[in-house]
């Protein structure tokens, strides 16, 4: 399934607004994990989303600040799953 | 800021172990008790699976510590064959380093092969089920009231509440307590009860005592009905009878702890961080029929049994063993029993219960989840009716006092 980064970005996008930042709005290279924003929860939670949404899967070794640090990271972990 | 799961290993840096538990838990005033931290750890030293405890921390570039979690092993007997399964707990996170409590957490799961959590936290469940653990299912929660003292006063209508209020108007701090608070782990809720202020008036002196007298009565009718004519007995420790009578359990119960003499005398010992505890038990002419741990909390209020395992069947010695349980709280003053158990042919029905007087909660229950490498362990851990399991069992007591 081919995925382009830009849907993938404005899923994630959309996922965080709904279930972690509410009306606010978050920059794509905002780090999310060393500013506190996501839980260990939410990213469960998150993992499952993307799962399910992309049809990929998310190795408990990805589960790093390297990929959710940011909804650029994100999408590319997305990118990479699904282009493999 | 760059965070890394280190294995704890600098004596140190349990100063900052104990910080991050301060502030994790800000509600319950306990963990400032570093020492009782300290202690169970060099309690859980005497344990023959010493060697297996692992304790993780998370460490930030500075040396600093923002989260930790241990796993500490005991033996189980799953289908016949003896096994070692972890637990984890003492698991806590700074707020600001929430994410990296997945990375304690798989840390946990990649290191143990076996593991038994009793767990309440849906947070946590939640992050337990996603690293591979399944839900076995729900222990069963319930409380049986023996003073009102505790209680505050209900919503009277009319001049008897005006008057009644009148008598009790709460100090403001008082309405603190009225807000929806943090889920809390295990046995918090209970201690923080305690601890913290009561939301509302307490009842007038004159209706307590009314009160408290007739819950006397009911007892007393309710646990002469419930008599069977076993007598259970106070025990000063535990000999090799309990080794007989766990070996008929494991003989016909396919999952539980491995708790003979030897792991008893350890878990409930002098050193334990759960003593002092009453020790009571039916005997009879097979020998040791079945037997109850009673704990009642340093503040006197709570009690909890944390054991009480008969032989399959006989739930006429669990009856003689809770309701001599709830004479010997009653006599220590303790306000409310709380017990936590698992339904089983070792321990009591919910039919037994009721007859005692106790009432179930649905809230607050304990989830138990598994994960066994091997499949067809797995298979028969994760149904939760091949378990008999106590609370005091394993880690989800460990913090009780």
């Amino acid at each position: 399934m081919a995925i382009s980064n830009g849907d993938a970005r404005t899923e994630i996008r959309g996922w965080l607004k709904e279930n972690v930042t509410g009306s606010g709005e978050v920059a794509d290279d905002y780090a999310l994990i060393e500013n506190g924003m996501l839980t260990s929860l939410q990213t469960v939670e998150l993992v499952m989303f993307m799962e399910e949404r992309f049809d990929i899967v998310v190795e408990d070794e990805e589960l790093d600040e390297e990929n959710f640090g940011s909804i650029d990271a994100i999408a590319g972990l997305v990118e990479s799953k699904a282009a493999a | 800021m760059k965070v890394a799961v280190r294995p704890h290993e600098r004596p140190e840096l349990e100063e900052g172990v104990a910080r991050v538990r301060i502030l994790s838990y800000p509600y319950f005033p306990e963990v400032h008790d570093v020492d009782y931290y300290t202690a169970f750890y060099r309690w859980f030293e005497s344990h023959p699976l010493a060697g297996q405890v692992h304790r993780w921390i998370l460490l930030t570039e500075e040396d600093e510590v923002v989260g930790h979690l241990a796993a500490t092993p005991q033996y189980y007997r799953i289908n016949g064959e003896r096994v070692v399964a972890h637990t984890p707990g003492d698991f806590m996170v700074l707020p600001q380093y929430a994410f990296h409590a997945l990375a304690l957490m798989r840390r946990y799961y990649r290191t143990v092969e076996n593991s038994l959590a009793v767990d309440m936290l849906p947070n946590v469940i939640a992050v337990e089920t996603r690293l591979g653990a399944e839900v076995a299912g729900e222990l069963q929660y319930a409380a049986k009231l023996l003073d009102v003292s505790r209680l505050p006063m209900p919503n009277i209508p009319g001049p008897i509440g005006r008057f009644l209020k009148r008598q009790n108007r709460p100090a403001p701090a008082d309405e603190r307590m009225d807000q929806a608070g943090p889920e809390l782990p295990s046995g918090v809720e209970e201690q923080a009860a305690a601890l913290a202020p009561r939301p509302r008036a307490p009842l007038p002196t004159p209706v307590k005592g009314l009160l408290n007298g007739a819950l006397r009565v009911a007892d007393k009718a309710m646990l002469g009905t419930a008599a069977s004519g076993l007598k259970a007995e106070v025990l000063e420790g535990f000999d090799e009878s309990f080794d007989v009578l766990f070996e008929k359990i494991a003989a016909v119960v396919p999952c539980l702890p491995e708790k003979d003499a030897a792991f008893l005398r350890w878990r409930y010992g002098p050193t334990s961080p759960q003593t002092p505890v009453t020790v009571l038990a039916v005997r009879g002419r097979e020998g040791l029929l079945g037997y109850a741990v009673l704990k009642v909390t340093g503040s006197g209020q709570d009690g909890y049994p944390l054991d009480l395992t008969v032989l399959p069947g006989r739930r006429d010695v669990a009856r003689a063993l809770l309701g001599e349980a709830v004479r010997i709280f009653r006599r220590a003053g303790v306000s409310i029993v709380r017990y936590r158990y698992l339904r089983s042919s070792a321990s009591l029905g919910a039919d037994d219960l009721r007859r005692l007087g106790f009432f179930p909660r649905k809230g607050r229950r304990n989830v138990m989840l598994v994960k066994f490498k091997d499949p067809g362990l797995h298979e028969a851990a994760k149904d939760l009716s091949n378990w008999a399991y106590s609370i005091g069992d394993g880690e989800a007591a460990f913090w009780t006092r």
